[in-house]
């Protein structure tokens, strides 16, 4: 029974996160059509930050601020000296965005070498749930990605700022025959999107090792959760990471974390031969 | 209210518009006719911005429009209901109507309760998806969203465009009525000459990128030789 519930809530522990960092990447995806190959860098970024800022003694919470506010700044300035150049040029934004993420990770191996950092997590406490012992941190970082989730939906689909940016995304030349100023609600996106990877990168560095490879880890289920989801929707990748991170958590408790990776990409082949667009998606281009 | 001197425009290496000129006064209702091809769209996107001028020059309220963001354009006071009506399909008739009112003035504009004086049928489907909505419904959608901005002036494109007859008149006299009770000034690109001369005033005649005829509408319905000689294939 103990064993059983540990699993689930690892498996949602799991979920959660690949929601928190596939969250930034569809909105920046599936929203403004840019393959962010530098997300997962901006996720690297976030960490560093909350490194950067324990070792000068702040605490955790103003480090968890910071991260996410100066991710989103240097999401601005990533869209305003690179991404505006090359809307609708898709091939070319991965290639440059790849660009990026090399610059990001080399400069981050200059400045704090390749080897690991370590932060230290605001909670220790183990809580008791249901008579198994669970590290009450892990508890938190899922709240983090339940409230980023609500307040992502709500902003987009219960806010006039929402409204705009849908609108800005859906027709960009009548939104601006409306006189909604579309290229502050591409900055206003892009930085979202990368103010939310910080956040995430800033959340899951005390329980991970922070090295300069660290963001790729969540990259790649991250895209397999929206290619699953579908990028159509905000609720395509929420449902995909729920997919392949429960198929994942729980091969890998029952079985192994080998054959878990596996049977995630045969899952997840198998959805996009069904779905090519997604399982929100909605069948064939946007 | 809008004066433009020399338009030059086109796509790409060909030039649609060759130098026009055009004067249209505060609350004047004027019609843009012409044959496929002569320069009507081109003309109305040149105004808004979607398609810069290689030549010429804009005022808009005495201002230089020309080489302005098409966002600034909308600020200013034009509004623009394209051909196809361009409505936004997955948002609802109110998100649309919502989105016209804020986008020129401000995010905390509500969507005026005239439209739903001058459209009712738009009250009744607040909460369903445009897309799902008739022909003649969106065209109204688009004009009220057009309105919903409180504009100085608007561009309609062929507002006729798929609508069946019956509807055609609803709209046409809807826009009389903007123009003679709220002081609109419009500018109407048609097809169809009965709906051109129920809404205009004036109308103008396009051929080849250039304004080659004008003359009121009552006029027009006298003698229709100018029809013949621009609007006949």
């Amino acid at each position: 029974m103990d064993q059983a519930l540990l699993l689930l809530l690892d498996a949602t522990n799991y979920v959660l996160v690949i929601v928190l960092v596939a969250m930034g990447l569809v909105i920046v995806f599936g929203l403004m059509r840019v393959i962010n190959m530098a997300h997962g860098e901006l996720f690297l970024l976030g960490a560093y930050t909350l490194v950067v800022l324990q070792q000068a003694g702040l605490p955790y919470w103003l480090g968890l601020l910071a991260a996410t506010v100066f991710v989103g700044m240097v999401g601005l300035l990533m869209e305003e000296l690179v991404i505006r150049h090359i809307y609708h040029r898709f091939l070319d934004t991965i290639l440059a965005t790849w660009g990026l993420s090399i610059a990001i990770k080399q400069a981050v191996v200059l400045v704090f070498g390749p080897g690991a950092q370590s932060t230290a997590a605001p909670i220790t406490a183990q809580v008791e749930i249901f008579g198994a012992s669970y590290p009450a941190y892990r508890l938190f970082i899922m709240a983090v990605a339940l409230l980023v989730v609500a307040a992502t939906f709500y902003l987009f689909f219960r806010t006039r700022f929402g409204l705009a940016a849908r609108a800005v995304i859906a027709n960009r030349s009548m939104a601006a025959c409306l006189g909604i100023p579309t290229r502050a609600f591409d900055r206003m996106t892009f930085a979202y999107g990368a103010a939310l990877a910080g956040l995430a990168g800033a959340v899951m560095a005390p329980i991970m090792s922070v090295d300069p490879q660290m963001g790729l880890g969540f990259l790649i289920p991250a895209f397999l959760a929206i290619l699953v989801g579908g990028a159509g929707h905000l609720a395509g990748p929420v449902l995909g990471a729920g997919l392949i991170g429960a198929t994942d958590s729980v091969t890998a408790g029952l079985w192994s974390p080998v054959m878990a990776q596996v049977v995630v990409f045969a899952m997840a082949v198998i959805a996009i031969r069904i779905f090519p667009s997604g399982l929100l998606g909605r069948g064939g281009s946007r | 209210m809008l004066r433009i001197d020399g338009l030059v425009c086109g796509y790409g290496g060909s030039q649609v518009l060759r130098g026009l000129d055009l004067q249209i006064a505060a609350g004047e209702s004027v019609a843009l006719l012409g044959r496929n091809g002569m320069g009507k769209t081109t003309l109305l996107r040149a105004i808004m911005g979607l398609l810069p001028a290689k030549a010429g020059k804009l005022w808009f309220d005495d201002r230089r429009i020309d080489g302005t963001k098409t966002e600034a354009i909308a600020k200013a006071g034009l509004a623009f209901v394209p051909q196809g009506r361009e409505i936004f399909p997955d948002l609802t008739v109110a998100e649309n109507l919502q989105l016209g009112a804020m986008g020129r003035r401000g995010l905390g504009a509500g969507i005026p309760q005239e439209i739903f004086q001058r459209f009712p049928i738009l009250a009744e489907r607040l909460k369903q998806k445009g897309g799902t909505l008739s022909g003649g419904q969106q065209q109204q959608l688009a004009i009220g969203r057009a309105l919903a901005g409180q504009p100085k002036m608007l561009l309609l494109d062929e507002p006729s465009d798929g609508l069946q007859p019956s509807i055609v008149t609803e709209v046409g006299r809807a826009m009389r009525r903007e123009v003679e009770e709220q002081g609109l000034t419009l500018i109407t690109v048609e097809q169809n000459v009965a709906l051109a001369l129920a809404i205009a005033e004036r109308c103008l005649f396009i051929e080849n990128g250039i304004l080659v005829a004008e003359t009121s509408s009552a006029a027009l319905r006298a003698d229709d030789s100018l029809i013949h000689r621009y609007l006949a294939i």
